[in-house]
């Protein structure tokens, strides 16, 4: 494991191999997307089928009027989380490891966050009339009600995406230049345009890192306001196993630990596929699966402190909730969420865990599993059976819904892999920096 | 182009467009008025008075007429019985006269195919099928001019047969009471002031005399009075709806009904000893020698002890009243089971005061099935020329060992109908009637009052109201009109009535009261019978003693108990989605049938709850789906009759199943009706089909929703939470609308129900939606069982002052007005659901899919509601359109509004008045007042919503109540 670090530093070659993916795409690489563009399309016309003829096709009902829409809102918002962390947050503390992965993380958080916005219009009853969502001035005075949860949840998305992306973006410039210097005819062009005539002269440079910080400085509060607010959805609310003041850091925590484990289940084959062995190396793929590991703790003490609360607090409404969740279809979700966000990142205590890749790669699917799953334990249980049993239903999910969900998701992937032969996929010029400064690659 | 130019093409284009989009596609015109009628003022209802015929009761009622199209029935408040209300089905009339399957005009069978022919052709072609021979009239309860009319065409042709046909017949009744008192009559009942009641499974709200009235003097027996109120007793193998408002039920085994009254007869006769009329004693002693209480008691599975106490309760009883088996239980022995009943009535005095056979119903000329069958009979024999089929149903009423889909083919059929069901589809001649709403008639109810039943608008389509098309068969040219006879009989009623004033005052009078109801004078003299009219009561027949025995199939089977519902009666209104879609309100299916048994019985066949189940009997089986609950006895199941039918239109046909169909043949001797209650089944599991159930949970899960009070005390244990609301508090200068239900008093009917549909333009969402549980109903009432007894809650949106909806509904689309409605903006509304997630009651319906309304059922809409459109939420506005009326008027008559000028539609029809809508800033209104109660309280207070609605805690009697009353 050793022989990266053989290496003297070759800036020419981290230039090289990190500039390297973004060529002429493979055959294969075009099927890829091309089938990831098909799936999208399936969802799309699915969706277009539940504008159409009304959201009896799925499976929502009366008490139910949230579930695998929603679940996959939370989902992915989550999901979105660990870019700000890494690239944010870690850049404050100055962890050695962020830039190898920082890049990934960040477009997996633009993405995930453009994907997750898309649910709130998905599930609309009437999605032609969003804008009235929006706190547009009109001359009726006629504006969003300020009170409502799911406005702050307008508000923290579009702040969310528009920082995200301002980050992104703004990590990008240096790189956007070393492209254009490369490319030839339109994509020189492009590229030129893109990196707002950077140039790297120490004035720009010096500017850049100033910006950088402050950057990351005001996106680090919103990786604990997104996440909370997304809560408040549902802690606000007065339905029994929703209205709990532990939602907003148990969303958060949560939101992490399903991050780092999409960031994990991309960054696996994203390494292998871009030849970046050299660049990610284990040690980082050891570091993330430290802050599963640790988030998995935060998120497993949630659960237990939900149901001693629940138990403790001695409402019969809130105690039969928390006996509905554990117990027939809802307990086998509940068992395969523990086995996913508790059970299987507590091997992340022992190194070997950490550093196999085939089992860090498994244990990432559960995690993504279990946090999609316990995100819809927690939705539709609640209103599936809430306060007058007289009204109790059930809920199960449509074809319709599979179809946008799986739309959904080659949205995602579609977005990230195309961004990923675009531009580099690991930051040339603070690799390059980390390596002068440590005589190194990643650690 | 300059600017003069640009604005000519301008206005042209505008113009352009103005004109198109004011185009109708079908050439109507929007205001149809050129010259308006004076009566009619586009936006301002019209109210006609008039009868509404969905069963035989005759209850009044008042049809809302907007720009010529009824849009909602009302109870008539002159009316004596119904006193304003009405029932389900009284509600859902209104589809029947809008219903899409409707006949639309005449229908010949040429070809063997009917096909519409004109009305020249049709009346030729009657006059040449009814000729002159013998005919046979099949035709539903009608009294007055119609009725007139009949046997004056029966009468003028020798030999003819008329049966008047009910399926939910009353021959029973009368047989019983003519052994009693020696008069064939079907008493009317007034429970008002009864103060124990004891039923043999009489379902007295539900289908049995007039669910309307029975309803309403129940509620009114049940109404607290000095710390107390009437009890009632249900002895029966089932619980229905009725049963279920029992303080008590006494769970007997099937087919012992009879001997279980007559052993509680032995017992009255040994508690009374010699308070008795010895001639009353003697005849009763002849009744009851056969049967040996203690032996009767042990067959049947009941306590023997527990006989003896309610005899003792019987007889302690300042007000008892003892009832039958109604419509609920037609046992073979249905007969002896009333007079049983009827002679405990007698021998505990509630003969002229609670029970009147002196003071018949007019339901007492109605045939039984044996009349009905021997006319069929007759008819295959070819000794009837014509059957005349009057909104009747045989092939649909008798089981098919009858044959009676044989014997209409067998002669030549005309039906007067206004559906095409499954005997009218074997018809030759279809002559559709009108619908009660466009037609004139005249029917009386008890004591000779009468309904006058006047039509609310012209006829929808090519259609003769059958005394119309009797008048010209006999009278031939001679033009006098239905309306015309119907005026004529008015006259004679007030040369008749005493009433001064001239004819033409009388019927204008009668116009707008709805009829006559002055009190009548007592038809028979003393109402009191005396005990030397009796006849000599034989003691019982044989089948008395071992009636159990007398039940077909096989031994080791469950006894089926065939049994209508509230909602479905005999099943003439199936194809009515209103009524289709109201929950059954014992089981809560909707659109389907059932077959309930009790989980006992489930376990050792292993079947569950939403089962698919085959019932299997020696006169044919059915599928249907199991519904598990302990108000049935083990030895039984049972099945509601009222669906399954092979035509009458979309709904209705193929839906569910008519269990009478694979009964057998098996009639009461004494008294010629249909038993329902005759063979064993045995029961098959199959797959488990979807559950079109509104509501599975029976349990409150000791969430407080329905309270008990024990009587003498009322209050109720009110956990006070006195929080203070995060938002400012709501003001409301002028009212603040409430709701005060009292739960002692609903019965749980589900009337409320079909008001609010019919009011508020709900969707019917059909049997899919209500299986994946998107039913649109703004009001819906959870039954809860527990050991206090049964409950009915009717849940609709509390109007909360702090209500969770309005916060969380991100675009303002559901606020708080300052009148207290919690108000619902359509248009605003995004679809997010939040609101309804949010809701702790779960009142509020989203429009999963666009509503739609088969011509021309459109037309019943509401023109005063918005129908909503797909992807709206939408909910109880406790009328909004409603209160805005009353302020309007309230307003141009300038004047103050008071307590009772607005109500909502469920509380109007209520019959019950469990229902109380009011403006709680007015302390002195009734709903102010109840709300101050000691037996209100509200739905989850923890909460602190602070509703506008309050209940009124369900009383319930100290448990030592009959042994106080013995002592």
């Amino acid at each position: 494991m050793n022989d990266p670090h053989a290496h003297p530093v070759d800036l020419a070659r981290i230039h090289e191999d990190l500039l390297a993916p973004v060529a002429q795409p493979s055959r294969s690489y075009v099927m890829a997307l091309a089938a990831l563009a098909a799936v999208l399309l399936v969802g799309g016309v699915a969706w277009l089928d539940q504008i159409v003829s009304g959201l009896h096709v799925t499976g929502l009902n009366n008490p139910v009027g949230w579930g695998i829409y929603i679940t996959t809102f939370v989902f992915w918002v989550g999901i979105a989380h660990s870019g700000t962390l890494i690239s944010a947050v870690l850049l404050l503390f100055r962890a050695r490891f962020r830039p190898a992965i920082s890049r990934a993380a960040e477009a997996m958080t633009v993405f995930a966050v453009m994907t997750a916005g898309l649910f709130p219009l998905v599930h609309l009853g009437r999605v032609w009339k969003f804008y009235y969502l929006l706190p547009l001035p009109n001359e009726r005075m006629l504006w969003p009600n300020f009170r409502s949860p799911l406005l702050w949840d307008v508000f923290a998305v579009t702040t969310y995406v528009t920082v995200s992306t301002c980050f992104l973006y703004y990590g990008l410039i240096p790189d956007l230049a070393a492209l254009r210097d490369r490319s030839k005819g339109w994509r020189k062009t492009a590229y030129g345009l893109a990196c707002l005539g950077w140039e790297g002269t120490d004035r720009q440079w010096r500017h850049y890192r100033g910006l950088y910080i402050l950057l990351a400085g005001l996106a680090t509060p919103l990786v604990i306001s997104v996440h909370s607010i997304v809560s408040w959805d549902f802690a606000v609310s007065v339905l029994p196993g929703w209205h709990t003041t532990i939602f907003p850091p148990y969303f958060v925590a949560g939101a992490i630990l399903s991050g780092l484990a999409m960031v994990i289940t991309l960054g696996i084959p994203l390494r292998r596929w871009l030849h970046l062995e050299h660049y990610i190396t284990i040690e980082h793929f050891d570091k993330l699966s430290q802050l599963l590991l640790f988030t998995s703790l935060i998120v497993t003490y949630s659960y237990a402190v939900e149901y001693l609360m629940a138990f403790y607090s001695g409402d019969p409404i809130e105690i039969d909730m928390f006996t509905f969740r554990a117990t027939g279809a809802y307990g086998a979700m509940l068992a395969v969420m523990l086995l996913g966000n508790s059970i299987a990142p507590a091997t992340f205590f022992f190194a070997r865990c950490r550093r196999s890749l085939p089992w860090l790669f498994t244990v990432s699917i559960l995690v993504n599993i279990g946090m999609w799953l316990e995100r819809y334990w927690l939705i539709t249980s609640s209103l599936s059976h809430d306060f007058d049993p007289a009204a109790w239903g059930s809920y199960s999910g449509s074809t319709t819904e599979f179809l946008v969900i799986l739309g959904s998701m080659a949205m995602f992937l579609l977005m990230f892999w195309t961004f990923v032969r675009v531009v580099p996929p690991v930051p040339l010029s603070e690799v390059k920096e980390e390596a002068l400064l440590h005589g190194e690659l990643g650690q | 182009m300059d600017r003069r130019d640009f604005i000519k093409k301008l206005t042209a284009g505008s113009a352009g467009a103005a004109a198109a989009s004011c185009a109708p596609v079908d050439g109507d015109k929007l205001i149809p008025y050129l010259v308006p009628p004076t009566d009619i003022v586009p936006g301002i209802p019209t109210w006609y008075a008039t009868a509404c015929r969905e069963c035989p009761a005759g209850c009044g009622v008042l049809a809302r007429v907007r720009e010529g199209r009824v849009v909602k029935l009302e109870g008539n408040p002159e009316h004596p019985e119904s006193r304003g209300a009405l029932c389900p089905r009284g509600q859902a009339g209104l589809q029947g006269l809008y219903d899409p399957d409707r006949v639309t005009g005449p229908l010949a069978r040429i070809d063997g195919e009917l096909q519409p022919v004109d009305w020249d052709t049709a009346m030729i072609r009657l006059a040449e099928l009814v000729g002159d021979g013998p005919i046979g009239w099949i035709g539903h309860h009608v009294t007055g001019t119609l009725d007139g009319l009949v046997d004056e065409l029966i009468e003028g042709q020798p030999g003819s047969r008329r049966v008047r046909f009910e399926t939910l017949g009353y021959g029973a009744t009368m047989t019983a009471w003519d052994r009693l008192v020696g008069r064939a009559v079907v008493p009317s009942v007034d429970l008002s002031e009864t103060d124990l009641i004891v039923t043999f499974g009489a379902d007295f709200l539900e289908t049995w005399l007039g669910t309307v009235s029975m309803t309403r003097d129940f509620a009114a027996s049940r109404r607290v009075q000095q710390g107390s109120r009437s009890r009632f007793v249900q002895v029966s193998p089932r619980r229905g709806l009725t049963g279920d408002n029992a303080d008590q039920w006494l769970s007997i085994e099937p087919g012992h009904e009879a001997t279980v009254a007559t052993a509680l007869a032995a017992e009255v006769i040994a508690a009374k000893g010699d308070d008795l009329d010895d001639a009353l004693r003697e005849v009763a002693r002849t009744w009851v020698s056969g049967v040996d209480a203690q032996a009767a008691a042990t067959a049947a599975g009941v306590d023997h002890e527990q006989l003896r106490t309610l005899a003792g309760e019987l007889v302690a009883a300042s007000n008892p009243l003892v009832l039958g088996g109604g419509h609920a239980l037609a046992p073979a022995a249905a007969a002896d089971l009333e007079t049983a009943a009827g002679l405990l009535d007698l021998l505990l005095g509630a003969t002229g005061r609670s029970i009147h056979p002196a003071r018949p119903s007019p339901l007492s000329n109605l045939s039984s099935h044996a009349d009905l069958l021997e006319t069929l009979d007759l008819a295959q024999r070819g000794e009837i020329g014509v059957l005349l089929l009057h909104h009747a149903n045989p092939v649909h009423a008798l089981p098919s060992d009858a044959g009676a889909r044989a014997a209409l083919e067998a002669v030549p059929v005309v039906s007067f109908a206004t559906m095409l069901d499954d005997s009218t589809m074997t018809a030759d001649l279809v002559l559709p009637d009108h619908s009660p709403l466009e037609a004139w008639g005249d029917h009386e109810i008890s004591g000779g009052r009468v309904v006058l039943q006047q039509p609310a608008m012209r006829p929808l389509h090519d259609t003769r109201a059958t005394g119309d098309v009797l008048l010209a068969l006999l009278r031939g040219n001679s033009n006098e009109t239905m309306q015309q006879a119907v005026r004529r009989s008015w006259n004679a009623l007030h040369a008749a009535s005493g009433v001064g004033g001239s004819a033409n005052t009388f019927w204008q009078a009668s116009q707008r009261a709805g009829g006559h109801f002055a009190e009548p004078m007592t038809p028979d003299g003393d109402e009191t019978l005396a005990a030397t009219e009796l006849p000599t009561l034989l003691p019982p027949q044989t089948s008395l003693a071992q009636t159990a025995d007398t039940l077909q199939g096989p031994a080791d089977g469950l006894a089926l108990l065939v049994f209508p519902t509230i909602q479905m009666h005999d099943g003439r209104g199936a194809n009515r989605g209103w009524l289709q879609e109201s929950p059954d309100p014992v089981t809560k299916v909707t659109w389907d049938s059932w077959l309930e048994l009790h989980p006992d019985t489930a376990a050792s066949l292993g079947l569950s709850d939403g089962d698919g189940v085959v019932v299997e009997g020696e006169h044919g089986s059915f599928e249907t789906v199991a519904v598990l609950r302990a108000g049935i006895h083990p030895g039984s199941v049972a099945v509601p009759m009222g669906n399954g039918h092979g035509a009458l239109g979309e709904l209705a046909a193929g839906r569910g199943v008519n269990p009478i169909e694979s009964l057998p043949l098996v009639l009461d001797d004494a008294s010629g009706m249909l038993a329902r209650t005759s063979t064993r089944v045995h029961l098959r599991r199959t797959e488990p089909r979807p559950q079109t159930r509104t509501q599975l949970e029976t349990h409150d899960h000791e969430r407080e929703i329905a309270r008990f009070v024990t009587l003498p005390a009322t209050a109720v244990a009110m956990a006070h939470h006195e929080n203070e609301g995060f938002y400012p508090e709501h003001e409301h200068p002028e009212h603040r609308w409430g709701m005060s239900i009292d739960l002692n008093s609903c019965v749980g009917c589900g009337a409320c129900e079909v008001a609010c549909s019919a009011e508020n333009n709900l969707s019917v969402a059909g049997p899919a939606a209500v299986a994946n549980g998107r039913e649109m109903s703004w009001i819906r009432i959870d039954r809860f069982e527990s050991e206090h007894g049964t409950a009915f809650v009717p849940i609709l949106c509390q109007h909360c002052d702090n209500a969770p909806c309005e916060t969380v509904c991100p675009v303002n689309a559901t606020y708080h007005t300052d009148e207290g409605l919690n108000a619902m903006v359509y248009n605003r509304c995004v679809g997010t659901r939040y609101c309804s997630n949010n809701c702790p009651y779960k009142v509020r319906r989203f429009n999963w899919k666009a509503a739609e309304w088969r011509e021309p059922l459109d037309l019943q809409l509401n023109p005063d509601v918005t129908p909503r459109s797909v992807g709206v939420m939408e909910k109880c506005s406790f009328c909004v359109q409603r209160i805005r009326e009353g302020e309007r008027d309230a307003r141009l008559a300038d004047r103050n509004l008071v307590d009772g000028d607005i109500t909502t539609a469920c509380a109007q029809t209520c019959p019950a008045e469990a229902i109380q809508f009011g403006d709680m800033n007015d302390a002195s209104s009734v709903v102010a007042t109840a709300q101050r109660d000691e037996r209100a309280y509200t739905l989850f207070e923890e909460l602190n919503t602070r509703p506008a609605v309050s209940y009124l805690a369900r009383t319930q009697l100290p448990a030592s109540a009959a042994a106080e009353e013995e002592a």
